[in-house]
This record gives C-alpha cells, structure tokens and sequence, in this order.
C-alpha cells in the first residue's frame, strides 16, 4: 500500500558536509554490496590490491527479514526484537574515526591518535604491528597489508597498520570521501553526528549498530540517534 | 501474412532548479561543488600538493590535487544506466577520475565497474598491438598487414562462396557511429549476417512491445522510478545488474511506493524489497496470466484503458480460465496466497505501478510471450503511459539500445525498417547517397547486384505453400534474393559452420554455402550457450577475426592451426579514447568525451571500420571527417550522426550532435527528478536530457514517456502508434491472406463487431489542450521523406511538422506531401477523413494491440522450458513446434523438447534423487562486479579482486545431502552439453531446487584450461568456467533468443574419480596434463596470485560475508 508523495526528495547525497568533525556512517537500508567504495577508494588512494580499507559484509545472505513486511526494508528495527531478524543486510565497514576509539586506546607505541578536527590517524613511524588494534576495533577497520612480506614475515606481526583516512586530504579541499561521493545509492553519509542522524531519521532507517557500539563511534553524539538501540 | 518485423525500440525528464545558496559547508552537493570552485582560496586549502602514489607510466594523482587538471564528461560504457564520470586529464594523460555530480542520472555516483575504469584503462592486459595466430603462439603484426590479412581473405571468401559466408558479430559496447558503420559495411558489402548481443538480451522485449504498441523500447526514464506506487521487479536484479539505478528506485521507495521482487532466488535487490515472491524460472506467462484474471474477476481492470486505447482485449480475456490460481500455484511455485497477495498489492497501488524486468523475463523459449504479457498487465492495470507507470525495459549493455535502433541485427537495417522490404534497402540507398557526409553514392540496383540469391531448393523447402521452384520470381527485385533474407543471428550463427548432422534438428542452412569467417567484434562467445558447437564451428573457419580492447574469449575458445583457420586479432581502443554518443536504456542519446588518445598501437573501432571499408573497395562509403582530427577528432563522429539523422525516421533519431554537446555544458540544468531542464535562458531549457528519442528534430526536447498522451507532443508527449493501419483484418480479410491459422480476433469480432477492430484510439480532452484530440494513422510519408536540405538533417520534414503543428490535420498533410512532391500520390480520400488539425506526434493516435496476429501465439502462452523439472507440465504445455527456415536455420523446439525430456528421463532426472549427486534447475545470471563475457573486468585487478571466481549458488540444504562446502570444486553436468568444474558457494539465495551460475566467466573450459592459449601477458587475473558449455538448446520462436534462464543440471561433487570419468585435464607449462585434473590440489591463477582472499563461498561458517 503505498501513496508516493511525488516531488519531495527524501535521500539526500550522501556527502551532507565535509570538514572539521566530520564523521562517516553507513545507511544500511541503502547499501547493495556494489563495491563502488571498495573500487574508489583503492583507485583513489593506490591502496594495495589485497587491502580492503572499505569493505562490504553481508549478514543473513539470502534470507528474508521475519516478519517480512516490517523489517525487510528496516533492518536496524529487527535489533533487539524477540523472534525479528533482519534479513540479508549489508553493512560497509571501514573506519568511523570513532569518538572513544578502542584502537586509540590500546596502542601501545600512541601511534593511533585522535586529532582535534576528528580524524583518526595511524602514524606509520611508530607503528610496530602488534595488531592490538585489530583486536580492539569493532568493526576490524585496521588493515596489515604487509604481513606477508619482508620483515613482518620473518617476525610474524603485521607490517604497518593501513585502514581508511576518511580521504582527510580530499576534505582539506572542499571534496568529499570518494567512497562516499561515488556510492551508487548515497549509502555512506558523511557530515557530523547531527546531520547524520537526521538523514536516518529522514530516510526512516535505523542504526544497524547496537548502543555500545553507537557510544564508541559517537560518544556523547550517540543520543542523537534515537531508538537505534542505543 | 504481413509479418511486422518486431523493431524493438523504447525509450523519459524533470524539474531542477539552480541553486542559489551562499557558500557554506551546509549545501547539497552540486552548488556545494560549485561553491568550491567559485570560493578559490577559501575552500582550496594548503593541503593535497598532488602527490603521486602510484608509480604506473601515467602519473596518477590522488584525489587531491585535480583542480588545475581538465575534467572531462564521459559516459560509462558498463551497463545501460549510463553514468557519467569526470576523466581527469593532464595533457594527453588519464591520471584520475573524480565524480560527475551534475550528471542527472547518476549524480556522481559509480559502482564498482564504473569506478574500476581508471583500472581498466591502464590494465597490463590490453591487447597492444594486432596479432596473428601462429604455430607455438602469436605475433604482431602492422595494421596494414593485418588489414591486407583480413581483406584478401574476405574478398575470396566472397569471390568462392558469396558474401553470405560470412558472419559478423558486432557489439553493445560501440557507440552509435560505430553500430551504424557496422550495418552500413555488411549492407554494402553484400550480407545480411550481422547481429549483436541485443538478439540474447531484449530481442524478445523488442518483438513483444513493438508488436504491442509500435515500439520496443523502455518507456518511462530511470529517473521516473522516483514516482511509483508500486514497483514490481520480474526476472531482474537491478542491485547487481543497473546499480545507479538502484539509487532512483529506493527513492521511490522512501517517497513510499512499495518494491515487489518476483524472482527465483533472494537477491540483493530482493534484500531491498517489501515483498518477495519466489518464482520458478520460466513461468512468467503463467503468473501474468493469472493475476490479470484475479483482477478480471474482481472486477479491477481499468476499462477506461482498454475500452479507450486497446484493441482485442476480449480475445485476452477468453485466455484467461486457463489460468486458475489453483494450476497457476502449481507451476510457479508461488502458494495461492501469494498470488491474491500479489493481486491485492497491484489492485491497492494501480495505476502507478511499473513493472521492470530483464533477462529473467527475456532469455526463454516463450520469451516474447512474457513481455507481452507484462504488456497486458500493464495495460489491464490501467499503468501504461504515464509517470509512475509503464515498462522499465532494464537493457543491459552501455549501447545495446542504441546498436539495435543502428540495427546491427539480422532483420533490420537502421530504424528498424525490415530487410525483407525492397523499399527499405532503396530508402536506406537514397539515404546513402543524398547525405553530404559521405562522398559515395549507391543506385538500389546497383547494390542489389552484391547480393546472392537463394539457391532454388532452399527456398522452396522453407514455405508450405511454395511447392514449386517454377513459382519463384526471379525478376528484380527477386523474392528469393539474399538482400530480403533475414541473416543468421548471433544465437546460432555456429550452426552454419558445422555440417549438417551436427546442427541442431539437423536443419539445412537456407544461404548459398556455409560459414567460412566469422568476424567476432566487441563481442563475447561465452555470452552465447552452445559453447561446444562454437569451438568446433571456429575450427571449421578458413578467418576468424576477433576485434577487441582485450583478447575475448573467441581468442582462446579453440585451438586451432595456422593452416586450417587464420586467426586475426585487431586491438581495439577503449570507449573512453574516442568521442562517442550511445543511446541508454531510456532512449537518451549521450554525447561523451575521451579521457585520453588511444592507447598502445590500438585504433578506435569508427577508424578500423573506415580503413577496412577501404581496404574492401568502399571506402567513399566511410569517409567522415577530414583533416589531422580525421579518425579520432570530434568532427569524424559529428559527421556519421549526421548522416544517420537523416535516414532514422521511423523513431525519430533526429538529435543534432551540437544539441548534445550543448547538454553536456549545462548539464548542472538538468533535474534528477525528471531529467529535464528548468532553466529558462539557456539553450536547454524544457528539454530532457540528451534528448531521448523519438526526438521529431530541431526544437523537439525528446520524448521522456512514451505513449504519453498527457502531454503535449510539442512537449514530449505521444500516444501509441497506429502502426497497423487504422483496423485490424476482418474475417474475411483473414480469409485472403497466406495463412492457415484461425482467425484470432473471433472473440472481440463476435463481441465487438466490426468497431473491436478498429486500431484508433478513441477521441479525448486532455488538459492540455482545449478542445478535443482524436485518433489519426500515422502521418503520411513519416517515414519515407528526408529533409529537402540534407545538410540540415534535423529540420523537420513535412509530416513531422504537420504533426506537431496545431493547426494541421493529417488530412492537410496528406495534401501538402501531393502537391509539395512528384513521388507522393497519398490517397486523399482516406486521409482526408482525419481532418481534425491537433498536434500528434508523427507517429499517430493509435491503440494497442491484445492480439498480435501475426505471432506464433498471438496471445500469451505459457510454455514450459525444454529443459523443465515437470514433465507433466511438459506435456500440458509444450513448447511451439516445427519453424521453417528462421533465420536462414530450421527450429523445432517442441522435437528438443521431447529429445531432452527424454535424455533428461533417462539419465535419472526425475527419480527421486538420492546419493552424492543431484539434478536440478540450473539458471544463469549476473555479478555486479562483471560485464558481458568478463574479459574486461576479469583483466581489471579490482573487480577480479572484489570476485575472484566462477561458482555454483547452492542452497545449504542441498549442500548437505552433496557433502559439499563452500569453495569445494563441483562438476556440473548435463545430459549432453558435457561437464563444468566450479567452486561451490554455499548460501540461502537459491531454494533447495534450484542453481545460479554467473555467466562472465572464460579462460577455462570443461576442466580444461586455456591459459597456454592467450597472448602472453594477457592472461586475465581471474578466469573460471562458463556456464553457457551447458545451458540448454531452446530458442524463442520470434527472434531465437537462447533459453539460458533454464536448464537441468546435475551437481556432484567433485573427487578424483568424477573428474576421472570426465576426462577433466589442466593445462600445465608444457602442454596438456597427462593426468586429470587434482582437485585435492587444484590451484586458479587467481588462487596463485592471491586475488580475492577476503572473499567468503560459505554462509554456514560466519555470521557475515564478504
């Protein structure tokens, strides 16, 4: 049943704004596993071919949501639900420059920083490649795309940590991240915590991460998204 | 009987206003781009100095430092959305690419292949130069030698066997000068045997709508997904398949309209859907058919539709009691309260419901009755013609619509007038000749003496009724010359190369001699199922060019000798390295520019067309351009369009390549809610987008809808064609004509009398006009007078204008084409009887047809696929039966029917299954990540990286009863189409009978690898299987479509034993293993080189994949 308000845009580009603060953040609801992020990005940045600094994981492939109806086109909603799933999900995970990031945390060597304009940043001179970081993020944004070779091979740890720089440069010019500028379906919002969760609100879509993962990438920001399990 | 050639055509705008927001960072994308530019040091800060992190031969940037780099428009040769991106040039360099934001259609965005094209442009494994097949490998050879090659070899094939011994397969990636180059070479040089990937992807779409309503194209635009109410997707996986489009139909979402998936398996796009309803592939018919009588009995159909703008419903209607919900349950495998559910949601949300299909609803043996009965759903739910409404057509390739309105196809010459009419080779000789663009000129006679005639027994053999060769006249122009002939298709083209007791139903070939060169030009063999027949088919050739950016598969598929079959490879330069227009699947002719000069020693496709032509004595024919910009300069493209401008009248190809270029530069005009411009001083202001055809010619802004008769024609507005005259045969008439069919409209005749045949709409007050519109013929001469100043090829000629003109009547047209030409002699008392003066499009006011009576099944019929799981629906509902001389081929798919049920008996197929092997339903389809035959981006290290290999979906259930895991090999074998060895991926998307296999897939084949074969260092990153070695032998029995959406497959794992038994040996360093295949140890070249590592093949081992 449906009644289409014709004229009304309802989703906005996904690159709502860039700069100082900024935050980057999936709408599930609008992700098609594409890989047009995955593409720009190495494109983009050269990154090497058996890295994935954004990357797709599908939950439930396949399956339906139950019930159908209510949470196949609300996958965030099924969260929590008695008996509800969601039904196949895609969900782009990357880096969010997380508030309270983990990854900051357990570095032993402080190579992981979080600056003051947002961005979290790995800083290759001091990175030893212990991967505590890997262990500590959520959403396994660190990337060792050197493990295998030279002296992380004869050691057995990581190489250098390599993961998303939420295309910092690019937004030093006014440019949005190319993952997010080149989504197919503007899926990847970008702006800060409060235009993020507005467009998700615009859109009808709830966060697809439960509270304590909305507290680790928002902090105190993840109150702006409302019924998102948070 | 008059057969309509089915044309398919198809072919929609919106509001936009500029932005006037102040610089801040708080803007939507385009004025915030824009801001950007205009802010200067504000915006553009110290950081980003361009450093260069790829050391490749071009410096590439990183998505910094651009602004001082050119940023070209161009448009995505992918799939047929038609993005655009920004090449970003430094000098003559491609060094990035930055998104197009101002591009209504796409608004920046990409997927992955689109955003791979940097990649793809640079890969390692272009081909570099021509190369020659020699023993041991391949050498290069100078383009003269390999035009010298390819010419002399051509030239005595025709001298020996005739021009028709040749078979040209031409391709949805050339743009429209190079599609039309293509048919304007085969025509003069004496063939009716060129065809491209249009005949395996929408030829059926096209015969179904064009026989409906008079054109074969998408209706609306894919911006007017914006608008629906309900959306249902058939046979389609737009997440995959047309991704941007995705970006439109989830904003229909959102704005409310419902998304309902009808589809074997649970796709992406069905992860987006609010209904899915699991379908069993090939019973389309069925379903359609039974929920327009759910509506027929509930009383829903929009009568103002079909009493207003239909012709014949009620024979529709008499169809229908075979459609129970109980019998339409049982072969659909939807429950009975699926289908009232279904029925409910169309009843809630008619009239904007649209309906959007592809191959799922294309490739079957009724495929043409499918579409037609999405037609009749349509216009049953009262959804045609209108916004929100109509047929989204999801065409697949960057210009398959526009290679099919350039006619590289078999039946048709540009325009989709008919080869089988001398009138049309005149026309199309007139056109050649009287157009500026070129400096040759050609007589119809003179170009008629090119052509073979059939050789007498053929032609008897192929009609009932011709008993006799005395019967056949011979005098010009002759019935049995080859010029009328429909040619071979790109389907069964290899049946012409094999002796007689191999072809399928051991058919004769009805052409002088058989195959003796195939010319394999943008085109992948491994689109095309009977891949075991093509191998052998290749090895029987005395030519084989393949033309091509990277070495196809047709390279590789045979191993063949020098002495037996010369093989040529000319390097093609890429899409990207030339100008270009090319026609998407909402009929929007895009202009595009290079983002570099041809690559490495390769030549745009336009410039080896032009040398060939010369090389093959007609070169005044191809002689666009002039000047150092001759070949890759804007002018040589400007000029073909010009020339075909000219010649295109039936759908109005009329866009003036200036008019293009000038939508490109204000392109930030253009509206993402209707493509259209809104901006009042400009240039463009109300036209849409690339002005999507019909485009009557100057003035005209494209027509977004068609058969849209809420708006104005002069606007964009249009109504179905009267393409059939203004009645259908009466009995008596029916009488007359060569046929033994029963009369097919006896219901409406009986119901309706003599009005039930009446093909003009009936009369009407639209709101945007004041007074009454009624029905009219199409106008006449629309199609058959070019403008008086060929240099001037957009004017609008007399029946255009009289059309769009107000103050005309067709009556006044008809008058003014007597007194204005010597040759027109239009029978004023017919005409004169529509005296209203109303603006029409050329084309009329007619209505759409119920019936097509000149089809096989002029209703739709539900037929099972020749391959089926039910033999007892087999039985009650066969396929069609014995089809004389089809594209020069016999065809009977009820005999293969029967022949494979039998073998498919036989072989155990229908027992109850048990053990370590299983049949069950094999279908086909797409990865978004590949394109067409993946040689492109299986030879691009990002896409082959994100899918690294060929696989078989199978359901978890199933692989437990096989013991299979993902990323274990299977064989997949068929009764008689052999064995493919494939990674198994283990997930939910399939039920428990049924199989998906991607298509994209080659380098490999049956086990074998054909690695060794490749010119070296072309190897593509990822190569796999192809699933058409196996798919089965139907064909659609009004354009020869391939069934390849239904097969029966058995699956088995596969142990050394299996692979034993098959024989399954793989390529080592030198030569042919002695031993089969190791499957313990069986190792990819993607495997080797590590591609694709991240990637999952089981659901059953975590909770996500990748």
């Amino acid at each position: 049943m449906a009644t289409n308000e014709t004229s009304k845009q309802v989703m906005s580009q996904g690159v709502m704004s860039t700069g100082d603060g900024a935050r980057i953040f999936p709408d599930v609801e609008a992700c098609i596993d594409c890989g047009g992020c995955v593409v720009a990005c190495k494109r983009t940045w050269d990154v090497p071919r058996d890295e994935q600094r954004i990357s797709i994981s599908t939950m439930l492939e396949g399956q339906r949501a139950e019930p159908m109806e209510r949470y196949n086109t609300n996958s965030g909603g099924a969260l929590g639900q008695d008996g509800a799933s969601p039904g196949e999900t895609a969900i782009p995970m990357q880096c969010y420059h997380c508030e309270e990031a983990p990854c900051v945390s357990v570095c032993p060597t402080d190579s992981l920083i979080k600056k003051d304009d947002g961005f979290v940043d790995v800083r290759d001179n001091l990175c030893v490649g212990c991967q505590y970081c890997l262990s500590a993020c959520p959403f396994g944004a660190p990337q060792f795309p050197g493990s295998d070779e030279g002296a992380a091979r004869l050691f057995g740890n990581g190489g250098t940590m390599d993961k998303c720089t939420m295309c910092e440069e690019r937004q030093d010019v006014g440019k949005g991240p190319a993952c997010a500028e080149e989504c197919a379906t503007d899926a990847l919002l970008v702006g800060d915590a409060q235009e993020i969760s507005n467009e998700l609100d615009r859109r009808g879509s709830d966060s697809f991460f439960n509270g304590v993962a909305m507290e680790i990438i928002f902090g105190e920001d993840a109150d702006e998204f409302e019924g998102s399990n948070a | 009987m008059d057969c309509h050639d089915s044309a398919p055509t198809s072919g929609e705008c919106q509001h936009n206003t500029m932005s006037t927001e102040p610089v801040s960072l708080d803007l939507d994308r385009r004025s915030f781009m824009k801001a950007s530019a205009l802010a200067g040091a504000v915006a553009l800060g110290g950081g980003g100095a361009g450093q260069a992190l790829a050391q490749s031969d071009e410096e590439e940037e990183d998505g910094t430092d651009t602004d001082h780099n050119e940023l070209t428009k161009t448009i995505c040769n992918y799939c047929s959305v038609g993005c655009g991106f920004h090449g970003e040039k430094k000098g003559n360099s491609f060094v990035g690419m930055e998104p197009w934001e101002d591009h209504p259609v796409n608004n920046g965005s990409l997927c992955s292949k689109g955003a791979g094209i940097y990649e793809t442009e640079h890969s390692e494994k272009r081909l570099k130069s021509p190369m020659r097949k020699v023993d041991g490998g391949w050498e290069k050879l100078s383009w003269d030698e390999a035009y010298s090659t390819v010419a002399d070899e051509l030239t005595r094939i025709k001298n020996e066997y005739g021009a028709d011994s040749t078979m040209w397969l031409g391709s949805a990636h050339h743009s429209n000068e190079e599609s039309y180059a293509f048919r304007k070479l085969t025509s003069l040089w004496g063939t009716n045997n060129v065809d491209h990937q249009a005949r395996i992807c929408h030829s059926t779409t096209v015969a179904g709508l064009a026989n409906t309503w008079g054109y074969g194209a998408m209706t609306n635009s894919i911006n007017d997904y914006r608008n629906f109410d309900m959306n249902l997707i058939i046979g389609q996986n737009p997440a995959e398949a047309h991704p941007i489009a995705m970006q439109h139909i989830l904003e229909g979402q959102k704005r409310g309209g419902d998304i309902v998936v009808v589809e074997p398996r649970f796709t992406k796009t069905a992860a987006h859907a609010d209904y899915f309803y699991r379908l069993r592939p090939g019973t389309d018919v069925a379903l359609m058919m039974g929920v327009i009588k759910q509506l027929r009995d509930r009383g829903e159909l929009d009568d103002e539709m079909l009493e207003g703008r239909v012709q014949a419903w009620p024979d529709v209607e008499n169809d229908l009691d075979d459609y129970d919900i109980e019998t339409v349950s049982d072969i659909t495998w939807l429950s009975t309260d699926e289908i009232e559910e279904l029925t409910d949601l169309i009843v809630e949300n008619q009239p904007k419901m649209q309906i959007e299909w592809a191959m799922g609803g294309t490739q079957h043996n009724n495929g043409t009755q499918n579409i037609r009965s999405y037609a009749m759903l349509s216009l049953g739910a009262g959804a045609a013609a209108q916004s929100g409404g109509g047929l989204q057509v999801m065409r697949g390739h960057a210009n398959v619509q526009g290679a099919t309105d350039l006619a590289v196809a078999s039946h048709i010459l540009p325009g989709y007038y008919s080869v089988g009419s001398p009138g049309s080779w005149q026309w199309w000789c007139d056109v050649w000749s009287r157009t500026p663009q070129t400096s040759g000129t050609i007589d119809f006679e003179e170009l008629y003496q090119e052509y073979d005639q059939m050789p007498a027994e053929k032609y008897v053999r192929q009609s009932a009724n011709t008993e006799n060769a005395d019967d056949i006249d011979e005098s010009f122009p002759a019935e049995n010359s080859m010029m009328f002939q429909k040619g071979l298709t790109v389907a069964r083209w290899f049946d012409a190369a094999l002796p007689q007791e191999e072809r399928l139903n051991e058919t004769p070939i009805y052409q002088p001699n058989e195959l003796k060169a195939a010319i394999v030009w943008g085109h992948s063999l491994n689109s095309i199922s009977e891949m075991e027949k093509q191998r052998k088919a290749i090895e029987n050739l005395d030519l084989l060019v393949v033309v091509d950016v990277f070495p196809s598969v047709a390279s590789v598929l045979a191993d063949v000798d020098q002495s037996d079959t010369e093989v040529v490879l000319l390097a093609a330069s890429s899409q990207y390295e030339h100008y270009r227009s090319l026609t998407n699947s909402h009929r929007a002719t895009q202009w595009s520019e290079p983002v570099r000069s041809p690559g490495h020693n390769s030549r745009p496709d336009l410039q080896i067309m032009q040398e060939l032509a010369g090389h093959l004595g007609l070169g005044e024919h191809f002689d666009w351009g002039s000047g150092p910009s001759l070949y890759n300069g804007k002018s040589t493209y400007e000029s073909v369009i010009r020339e075909f401008n000219l010649g295109m009248r039936t759908i109005g190809y009329c866009q003036d390549p200036e008019r293009l270029q000038q939508h490109l530069e204000y392109d930030y005009a253009f509206s993402t809610e209707d493509a259209k411009a809104d901006a009042p001083g400009t240039p463009v202001d109300g036209e849409y987008w690339m002005l999507p055809w019909p485009c009557w010619g100057e003035g005209h802004p494209g027509t977004p809808i068609l058969w849209n008769d809420d708006m104005d024609p002069r606007d964009g507005g249009q109504d179905f064609r009267t393409r059939w005259g203004v009645q259908a045969p009466t009995p008596e008439e029916w009488e007359e004509m060569s046929t033994d069919e029963p009369y097919p409209m006896q219901t409406t005749y009986d119901e309706q009398g003599e009005e039930g045949l009446s093909l003009l709409r009936d009369s009407y007050e639209p709101e945007w006009w004041d007074g009454t519109v009624e029905g009219v013929p199409q106008y006449p001469g629309f199609a058959t007078t070019m403008p008086d100043d060929p240099y001037n090829a957009d004017a609008l000629t007399i029946p255009y204008e009289y059309a769009l003109r107000e103050d005309t009547s067709v009556a006044d047209a008809a008058e003014a084409m007597n007194q204005t030409y010597d040759w027109a002699d239009f029978d004023t008392d017919f005409y004169g009887q529509f005296d209203n003066p109303q603006p029409d499009a050329p084309t009329g006011r007619g209505r759409a047809r119920g019936v097509v009576w000149s089809f096989l099944d002029t209703t739709p019929v539900h037929r099972e696929p020749i391959e089926s799981p039910r033999p007892d629906l087999v039985e009650q509902w066969p396929a069609n039966g014995q089809q004389r001389n089809f594209y020069r081929l016999d065809q009977n798919n009820s005999t293969t029917q029967e022949e494979s049920m039998q073998r498919l008996t036989d072989a155990g197929a229908f027992d109850e299954q048990s053990g370590d092997a299983e049949w069950t339903i094999l279908t086909s389809g797409r990865q978004v990540e590949h394109q067409g035959g993946g040689s492109e981006t299986r030879s691009n290290k990002h896409t082959a990286d994100l899918q690294p290999h060929m696989y078989v979906e199978i359901n978890p259930d199933m692989a437990e009863r096989l013991g299979v895991d993902g990323g274990d090999l299977v064989v997949a074998s068929t009764t008689d189409r052999g064995s493919i060895l494939v990674k198994a991926r283990v997930t939910h998307r399939p039920n428990d009978s049924e199989t998906f296999f991607p298509f994209h897939w080659g380098g490999m084949f049956k086990g074998e690898s054909l690695e060794d074969r490749y010119p070296e260092g072309t190897v593509p990153y990822a190569i796999g299987e192809p699933v058409n070695a196996i798919t089965s032998r139907g064909y659609d029995v009004e354009t020869q479509m391939q069934e390849t959406k239904a097969s029966m497959v058995r699956l088995q794992k596969a142990t050394p034993s299996v692979v034993e038994d098959l024989s399954m040996r793989p390529v080592e360093e030198d030569g042919l293993s002695e031993n089969v295949v190791d499957v313990e140890s069986y190792e990819f070249p993607q495997d080797r080189d590590g591609f694709g590592r991240q990637k999952d093949f089981d659901v059953r081992d975590n909770s996500t994949v990748q």
